[in-house]
């Protein structure tokens, strides 16, 4: 607690209020907010195509959230207050039949049009015992996938499917004469066309899917037969070409300097008509280093023994061309030790560190072929995950935080965010160039931190107190990204303020 | 309360008047940034960013000292050092010292930099730039050693040949020539200053032989295209130090001082000299001004005596053409930290510390011909500037050439009757003006930015505060502790400086957090990084 600016006596506060308001005659700020809006306690802010959003806690209750809804000006549009024994939190949100549907932890679905209006709200019970669910929320309704066990038929699955007002409509069940059968991913089509990458006995590495049309008739129970079982997938989705796209890491670094980095990525595409697998690409990243990374003076690779790994991110299309949007990373552990409050006993902080690094660009008819590498200046982003925290679990925390750079495309350019001179920044990059173009960037924001003298830059996110571990939104700046527009938002802790700027390139 | 709102006032005025004029880069990491150069009408913060390993080239930005003109990437090969900014009033160029390579990189404000990467021929071995100089029109002289190697009659690797090259490179950053000139063997000349005039370089070469208490000086004269003209021997019975020359006109005019026999044999300085020469290095006419004879053309003989007693070096600042001849501005100083004026002269410095005292100004008129016409002390403040890294090692002549190159004394330009300086005292300074007719000394504004930082209170933490008595009280004790600290560092610098007197400290191509710059236009600029608001404050001061 800094004492030095806590002012107690009101002439204290003019004071600073005039020396603030003095400065900023002499700030030279980057970015001009054109929207601030006072949040006494601040989580996130989402956007979805019909307006921005915030859910978090309401101040000084311990049972209860709220939802506030914004046009993308920043102008205010409604306020829901939701309350449960446990405080409601947000699970998703998808478009559904021209309105936005909120999925919360209480079950509830609540249903919000355009104008930010509530117009419905919804709850789906499940009687059985379920081991896993996971709803898909589409323009046509939604699709409710489960793992679940059934006394005297075993453990498969159930998919129920709900129309736009939440009344089912068919349900859908597969179990196994023998062992059972689970799921690793699904998806669904905004036509209602599901797809369940389904895994069959006791070792999940063995894969097939299942596709049901939107009426629950099977189309395919196939088994996938991938050359790359032990696949750890992130990423299934429906492909611009129409077919499933199933993206996963294979193996894993036993190396301690990059811990627990996977040593390849699978992209698999499956049929959408009838299940089989069209084309199986295993990037292995020690070879793509060999073709596109980092050489020394003699033209080894820098990196042979582990190298970067890759997450995709993205389809992505220059000039009537498609291309995977990958982005490069390494992972560290750091610890951090410091005295505890007894004696013996010092407290020891794990920090799972992700250095983000290059942009990769695979060209989706043959991404093994002529990858394109992208140079961006790397940047460091540690979580503190404990001492079980890896690069898998991180990955999910940067998506669902936007903290990954690549944040979407601009005319043919990529919107990139990335940290330098100690302070957030955004820039566009042209693929065409091959790297970042260092003197074009745009700084916003406060100091990332107090290491003013490591590179790459790096910013922490601590558990707050009395957690074990970070909260799942966690930054409290970034990018958000409607169409063809972006927003910049940032909530200054100090004056409690979310501030908010639509971009301009 | 009103009492209060009418301080608060006051203090915001006050504050307007002392930080009106200071700007704000913001977004600089101060521990990113290499140094602060001139960059002729504007100056610029050069940031490393780090490697690209795509290609092997190290990144830095470039952020002026100007809203209006944009940051510029500068890429070098990776392991690229900045050896130095050469600036001119039409260009300006970044010397960078690479492991294979040189790389020049020609800066302008609102274009691309363009790039000039120098190599070494293959039978060559790699040496970085050790010394360079642009003239007024923006020609630059690049200087490093060279060694050429071959086999002897057995194989065996040898060196063929070594000793100085010198790059010429045009204003546009092209390379019109290069020069090689070997070592003699037993006589080595090293290069201690270089002279750039419009019309060439001029280059002084010092031979300074220890063992046997050689020393030999002169000045190797070479015109545009950097081929040599001429040479002029500056020792013989008598040693001269010139410490500036200009081309006027084809005529060489140098002004220094100078000593009766070598650094070797000689006990005082004796006085000061101005020699023309014509471009080839022929004498035209020398002219020595012995210190008494000084003192008979002084009208106030008060400082005379002090000034011009042989224990005094002189450098001069400026050879200012007149419409009769020349005037000739000089800055006195003496040596302390224990060395004496001959180990100051010879070099090799082995004390732990050097200190420079700067005494008056000292500006005297010649005719055409380099005859003295009239002598002036002016003075002023004495100033103690501290040497540090290598500099105190060094001889005279080639710290001199350091100290003006850094604008390391007082002296900053003269201009019609007006000396402008910097008056140090105790790490501070402010820049000043003298009126060379009447002797008085203005103050201006003080080197050193006030910077108000920006504050922004911490609305839960101060809610935080108001509702806790013990908080408050602690806030306020925390008050009190920061009116003491700061009144125990004012207290604790004026002890320093009670102990220590040292003015300013020098250490060159050393990054400096603070610092001021002459720029093409006549604009003073002073400057200051800081960690704390990630940003660099900037000033003009006239």
């Amino acid at each position: 607690m800094n004492l030095n600016i806590m002012g107690t006596h009101v002439h204290k506060m003019y004071f600073l209020t005039c020396v603030c308001l003095y400065l900023s005659i002499f700030s030279m700020a980057q970015v001009t907010y054109d929207k601030e809006i006072e949040y006494p306690f601040f989580e996130s802010v989402q956007t979805t195509d019909q307006f921005l959003f915030t859910f978090t806690k309401l101040g000084k209750t311990f049972d209860q959230s709220e939802l506030i809804i914004y046009n993308h000006s920043g102008e205010e549009l409604n306020r829901i207050t939701f309350q449960s024994k446990r405080r409601p939190e947000l699970i998703q949100t998808a478009k559904m039949g021209g309105n936005t549907v909120f999925q919360l932890s209480t079950g509830e679905y609540v249903v919000i049009d355009g104008t930010g209006k509530e117009i419905a709200r919804h709850t789906t019970i499940s009687t059985d015992k379920i081991k896993r669910s996971q709803m898909l929320l589409t323009n046509s309704g939604a699709t409710l996938i489960q793992q679940v066990k059934v006394k005297k038929v075993g453990v498969g699955l159930r998919v129920r499917h709900f129309n736009t007002e939440f009344e089912e409509q068919w349900k859908y069940e597969k179990f196994p004469e023998k062992g059972r059968y689970g799921y690793d991913m699904c998806a669904a089509k905004e036509d209602g066309n599901i797809a369940i990458i389904y895994t069959k006995g006791s070792m999940s590495y063995d894969k097939g899917i299942c596709l049901l049309s939107p009426t629950g008739e099977e189309k395919a129970f196939e088994n996938l037969g991938l050359k790359q079982t032990q696949l750890k997938s992130y990423k299934f989705e429906n492909n611009f070409d129409g077919d499933w796209l199933y993206i996963g890491d294979y193996g894993s670094t036993s190396s301690e300097t990059f811990k627990g980095i996977p040593l390849g990525m699978s992209i698999v595409k499956i049929s959408s008509d009838n299940g089989a697998l069209k084309s199986e690409s295993l990037i292995d990243f020690v070879e793509l280093q060999k073709k596109v990374g980092d050489k020394r003076e003699d033209g080894t690779p820098v990196y042979s023994q582990s190298a970067p790994a890759l997450h995709l991110l993205d389809i992505i299309n220059i000039r009537g061309k498609s291309y995977y949007m990958c982005e490069s990373y390494l992972s560290k552990e750091r610890k951090y030790t410091k005295p505890g409050s007894t004696q013996s006993v010092d407290n020891i902080n794990y920090y799972t560190q992700m250095i983000l690094m290059d942009y990769y660009l695979l060209d989706v008819l043959n991404p093994t072929d002529n990858p394109k590498r992208i140079w961006k200046q790397s940047h460091n982003i540690e979580q503190e995950l404990g001492s079980f925290g890896g690069a898998y679990g991180a990955r999910q925390n940067l998506l669902k935080n936007g903290l990954f750079s690549y944040q979407g495309m601009h005319n043919g350019k990529i919107v990139t965010r990335g940290y330098a001179q100690m302070h957030n920044y955004y820039t566009l990059i042209d693929p065409d160039l091959g790297k970042e173009e260092t003197e074009n960037r745009v700084f916003w924001g406060d100091p990332i931190g107090k290491d003013v003298g490591v590179l790459p830059q790096r910013k922490s996110y601590n558990v707050s107190f009395g957690q074990t571990v970070i909260s799942p939104y966690f930054s409290r700046e970034g990018l958000l990204k409607n169409g063809d527009e972006f927003t910049l938002y940032q909530y200054d802790v100090r004056t409690n303020m979310l501030k908010l700027s639509k971009l301009n390139f | 309360m009103n009492n209060i709102i009418v301080t608060i006032l006051c203090l915001m005025v006050s504050f307007n008047t002392l930080a009106q004029d200071v700007k704000r880069k913001k977004y600089v990491n101060p521990a990113q940034v290499v140094g602060v150069y001139n960059f002729g009408k504007y100056s610029g913060a050069l940031v490393q960013e780090g490697a690209r390993g795509l290609d092997n080239k190290d990144i830095y930005t470039l952020h002026f000292l100007d809203d209006k003109i944009p940051t510029q990437e500068i890429v070098v090969p990776q392991g690229s050092r900045v050896f130095d900014v050469e600036s001119s009033g039409v260009n300006s160029a970044m010397i960078f010292n690479g492991r294979k390579e040189v790389t020049l990189v020609m800066i302008a404000p609102n274009s691309e930099p363009e790039y000039l990467i120098i190599e070494t021929g293959e039978t060559f071995s790699y040496y970085g730039i050790t010394q360079s100089a642009i003239n007024e029109i923006g020609e630059i002289v690049l200087i490093r050693s060279y060694a050429e190697n071959g086999v002897d009659q057995n194989g065996r690797p040898i060196v063929i040949e070594s000793g100085l090259e010198y790059i010429n490179v045009d204003a546009n950053g092209i390379v019109t020539s290069k020069r090689l000139e070997k070592y003699i063997k037993d006589k080595h000349f090293g290069l201690v200053n270089v002279f750039p005039t419009n019309e060439g370089m001029v280059y002084l070469m010092e031979h300074n032989g220890r063992k046997k208490s050689q020393y030999e000086l002169k000045l190797s004269i070479c015109d545009k295209s950097g081929n040599l003209k001429g040479e002029y021997s500056l020792t013989d019975e008598q040693s001269f130090f010139p410490s500036d020359i200009i081309n006027d006109n084809g005529k060489l005019v140098m002004a220094g001082y100078y000593l009766n026999g070598t650094v070797y044999t000689a006990k005082k300085t004796e006085g000061l000299f101005v020699t023309v020469l014509d471009e080839n290095g022929t004498e035209k006419s020398k002219n020595i001004f012995d210190w008494d004879n000084m003192k008979q053309k002084l009208k106030d003989t008060k400082r005379s005596n002090f000034i011009f007693n042989g224990k005094m070096n002189v450098m001069v600042e400026k050879i200012e053409t007149t419409g009769s001849g020349y005037a000739i501005v000089c800055e006195s100083y003496s040596t302390g930290g224990g060395v004496t004026g001959a180990e100051f002269m010879i070099g090799g410095n082995s004390g732990r510390e050097l200190v420079i005292t700067v005494y008056d100004f000292v500006l005297f008129e010649t005719n055409a011909n380099g005859e003295l016409v009239t002598v002036n002390i002016l003075e002023k403040d004495e100033a103690n500037i501290m040497m540090g890294g290598r500099s105190r090692s060094m001889g005279a002549v080639q710290m001199t050439s350091l100290l003006k190159k850094y604008d390391v004394f007082p002296f900053r330009s003269y201009n019609e009757n007006t000396i402008a300086f910097v008056n140090y005292k105790a790490k501070k300074g402010s820049y000043a003006e003298l009126n060379t007719s009447t002797g008085v000394v203005t103050e201006g504004k003080p080197i050193d930015l006030v910077i108000v930082k920006e504050e922004v209170a911490d609305k839960d933490a101060d809610e935080l505060v108001a509702n806790s008595k013990m908080l408050t009280r602690m806030d306020n004790m925390n008050s009190k502790l920061d009116r003491f600290s700061a009144k125990a560092e004012k207290v604790g610098n004026a002890l320093e400086y009670g102990i220590e007197k040292v003015d300013q400290v020098f250490s060159p191509r050393a990054k400096s957090d603070k610092g001021m710059f002459i720029l093409s236009d006549g604009k003073v600029l002073s400057y200051e990084l800081d960690q704390e608001t990630f940003s660099i404050y900037y000033q003009y001061l006239n």
